[in-house]
């Protein structure tokens, strides 16, 4: 053990070390934490991978998969799971983690879901044990196994929701009670070198879709009626008027043949707009087709958003909205004018041709990045970590 | 119903609903009644709220009665999607008049291939409610041009008409304040009317005039999910003490008589009733390019709307909002236009023209 043994230990729980968005936010996240100097901070990964180093040399760091086998302990915990005492099992590797003595105002914080099994590893009462829900609008679908799901809503004292969706998936479906979520934004960070490096793949879709090298790409993204395609068409059609002669646009649009789909067909045919419009199904992966985009709208009927837009965002691309959308307060941070009265598309289309017309595109990026940065970065997600921790504690879960 | 003897006309509606073919049948009908004693049975495909109606003015008979009678002198069928009886029987020995008051959409995509090549094979006469449907159906079907004859929509323009007291009422019965302008539509409240850029078209003018309008949308919506959903886009957009979305009413006149200016905000309609309706009463008319209602507007030397360019229609709306006397000028001149063209009396005896071929 290390650190300033008076300080409470948070142990910070990842599935494994891969070069992933997910890992590179815990990295970010841990560092600040550790900067930040209030929590003595140990991360548990279940398998290695290529960020285990950087993970390493930021806090004490144990790969489940890399303990030990040979001494005493090891070989009587594996002796105890073949004999199927399983809770014997559990009891012994949670010592050898040294995860069977926990202080008041520890906890241990799942990155994501999919470190339910260190909960096997704990006490029934303490720590407080708080996860993360992510970006998926219905957490707790992904793929767990039965059992997990079950040990995840027994065990996790606080939920994380990212959003709203997340919390009343959490309320609705799972039955979980208010007084155990706590609704916090999301941790986002900005891709690096550590990721790997997309633009072959970008500029080879560019070049699938037929985007000639000098045209800006607006991306609007309406798969469902209530995501409202029929305002995409309708701004599309606004702002190809505003257009200054010779200025390149296209606009991607990620959508689903609904009955509304046949009358935006035709809209964009009657508009002359079908030409410069790139319809990507639902079906497709929307990561690498929103990097294409040098500016985002995001015209929904309800009041959440694409994550894919904060990572966007994150990156520096401008995001325009209703101000009834949960993301207006953020896309507001790069310009107040990103952010339009709800139907007010002729403000929409004024802003994208201001962004798109004088350059003020990239001034808006930086300050949308720097924005993110700053609601959805590390410190600001560590900040809010250590207050639910703190709250956890004091109620004494 | 099995008749022996072979009827004079047999007219073939696709539905009896409160629809511009079906309506306008019923009033073509009621003319025919009054002004012939030719012998005139009615097929309705579907039923309708109107289907009583029918029965008052014609014997009605189920398509099944039809082809198992002696072939009609003449077939007339109301519309494209009236079609359909040609695949129970090709009604050897009629002669087959076909009225299309349908353009691309309805006639290119949603109507059956089967159906549209029935048709067009076997009608030997195309009545087209619009030069536009006539060039629709000649320059992408092949249609011979000697063989469509343009007997433009036509209301009975006596019909339509709406006191002072009529208007008052309706703008009581919707609580709009007295002298408070009125920009309205009729239909359904659909895609292919654009019953959502009517709601855009309010955002817009809203933003644009410096005076209280407000905007009245006549015509219940489709049962979709999307435009049961209108209502909740008007109050999220705060307009909700402005913009009256409202159901189909028994008497409209007044209510169509208390716009200001009327608006067509359809995607695609080949000769729209409801226009000629506002036109009867003097109301000028802003409409999207949207099919043969361009020919009515000429009239009044106006043009079209490029389609869906809702900033467009929204400056020309509140040009009119703001020099009245310019809009009532337009108005007289639609109602002029249609008094003496679009009026029943006027294109009644053209339809019937048609069918007396036939019947030669």
């Amino acid at each position: 053990m290390t650190g300033d043994e008076r300080l409470p230990r948070l142990v910070v729980v990842h599935d494994r070390a891969t070069a992933t968005e997910e890992t590179v936010a815990l990295v970010e996240l841990v560092r600040s934490l550790v900067a930040g100097g209030a929590v003595r901070v140990e991360v548990l990964l279940h398998a290695g991978g290529p960020l285990r180093e950087e993970i390493e040399q930021l806090a004490p760091t144990t790969v489940v998969t890399e303990l030990e086998k040979t001494s005493r302990a090891a070989v009587v915990e594996r002796v105890c799971f073949r004999l199927r005492l399983r809770r014997a099992g559990y009891k012994r590797r949670s010592r050898r983690l040294g995860f069977d003595i926990w202080g008041p105002g520890d906890a241990v914080y799942l990155h994501t879901i999919l470190g339910v099994q260190a909960l096997r590893y704990l006490p029934d009462r303490a720590p407080l044990v708080l996860c993360r829900m992510a970006k998926d609008i219905y957490p707790l679908r992904h793929p767990l196994r039965r059992g997990d799901l079950a040990k995840l809503l027994e065990r996790v004292d606080r939920f994380l929701p990212v959003g709203a969706a997340g919390e009343a998936t959490l309320r609705t479906e799972h039955r979980v009670a208010p007084a155990r979520i706590e609704q916090i934004p999301e941790l986002i960070v900005a891709r690096d070198h550590r990721l790997a490096d997309r633009t072959a793949e970008r500029e080879r879709l560019r070049h699938d879709l037929g985007i000639a090298p000098d045209a800006l790409v607006v991306g609007s993204f309406g798969a469902f009626e209530s995501d409202a395609p029929d305002l995409g068409v309708l701004l599309w059609s606004m702002l190809s008027r505003r257009l200054p002669a010779g200025r390149r646009v296209e606009m991607l649009w990620w959508y689903q043949q609904t009955g509304a789909g046949f009358w935006m067909n035709h809209d964009l045919e009657s508009t002359g707009l079908a030409a410069h419009t790139h319809a990507i199904p639902v079906r497709e992966e929307i990561g690498p087709y929103l990097e294409l985009c040098d500016v985002l709208v995001l015209l929904t009927r309800e009041s959440d958003y694409p994550y894919g837009f904060l990572e966007c965002a994150a990156q520096g691309v401008p995001v325009l909205c209703f101000e009834v959308n949960e993301l207006a307060a953020l896309a507001a941070l790069g310009d107040a004018r990103h952010v339009a009265p709800y139907l007010d598309l002729a403000s929409l289309a004024d802003e994208l041709c201001r962004l798109i017309g004088d350059g003020a595109l990239a001034e808006d990026g930086r300050a949308m990045r720097d924005a993110v940065a700053r609601v959805y970065g590390p410190e600001a997600y560590g900040g809010r970590l250590l207050e639910v921790v703190r709250a956890g504690s004091g109620a004494g879960t | 119903m099995i008749a022996t003897k072979r009827a004079d006309v047999v007219f073939v509606s696709h539905e009896a609903t409160l629809t511009g073919a079906p309506v306008g049948l019923l009033q073509f009908l009621r003319w025919l009644r009054a002004n012939t004693d030719l012998d005139v049975e009615v097929v309705l495909l579907e039923g309708g709220p109107i289907a009583d109606a029918f029965e008052g003015v014609a014997a009605v008979r189920t398509l099944d009665d039809l082809t198992r009678s002696p072939a009609p002198q003449v077939l007339f069928l109301n519309s494209c999607f009236s079609a359909a009886a040609l695949a129970e029987s090709d009604f050897e020995g009629s002669y087959v008049i076909a009225r299309i008051p349908e353009l691309e959409l309805a006639f290119d995509e949603v109507l059956r291939p089967e159906v549209r090549a029935a048709l067009l094979s076997r009608a030997d006469r195309f009545i087209a409610v619009a030069d536009r449907v006539r060039r629709h159906l000649v320059d992408t079907h092949g249609v011979a041009d000697e063989d469509v004859a343009i007997v433009h929509g036509s209301v009975p323009v006596d019909d339509v008409r709406a006191g002072l007291a009529d208007i008052e009422r309706a703008r009581s019965a919707i609580g709009i304040p007295p002298g408070v302008p009125v920009v309205g539509g009729v239909g359904k409240r659909s895609w292919r009317k654009g019953a959502d850029w009517f709601v855009q078209l309010a955002v817009d003018v809203v933003a644009r005039c410096p005076f209280p309008v407000h905007f009245v949308w006549l015509g219940s919506h489709d049962e979709s999910a999307h435009f049961r959903r209108l209502d909740d886009d008007v109050a999220r957009a705060g307009l909700a003490s402005r913009v009256h979305l409202l159901d189909d009413v028994p008497d409209p006149a007044g209510y169509q008589a208390l716009m200001d200016v009327f608006v067509l905000t359809s995607r695609e309609d080949p000769f729209p009733r409801v226009a000629l309706e506002a036109a009867a009463l003097g109301r000028p008319i802003a409409a999207f390019d949207s099919g043969g209602v361009e020919e009515l507007l000429a009239h009044a030397h106006s043009g079209v709307v490029p389609y869906g360019d809702v900033e467009a229609m929204g400056e020309r709306i509140v040009g009119w909002l703001e020099e009245p006397a310019s809009a009532r000028a337009m108005g007289d001149l639609l109602a002029d236009a249609v008094c003496a063209k679009y009026d029943l009396k006027v294109g009644a005896p053209k339809l019937l023209a048609e069918i007396e071929r036939g019947l030669s």
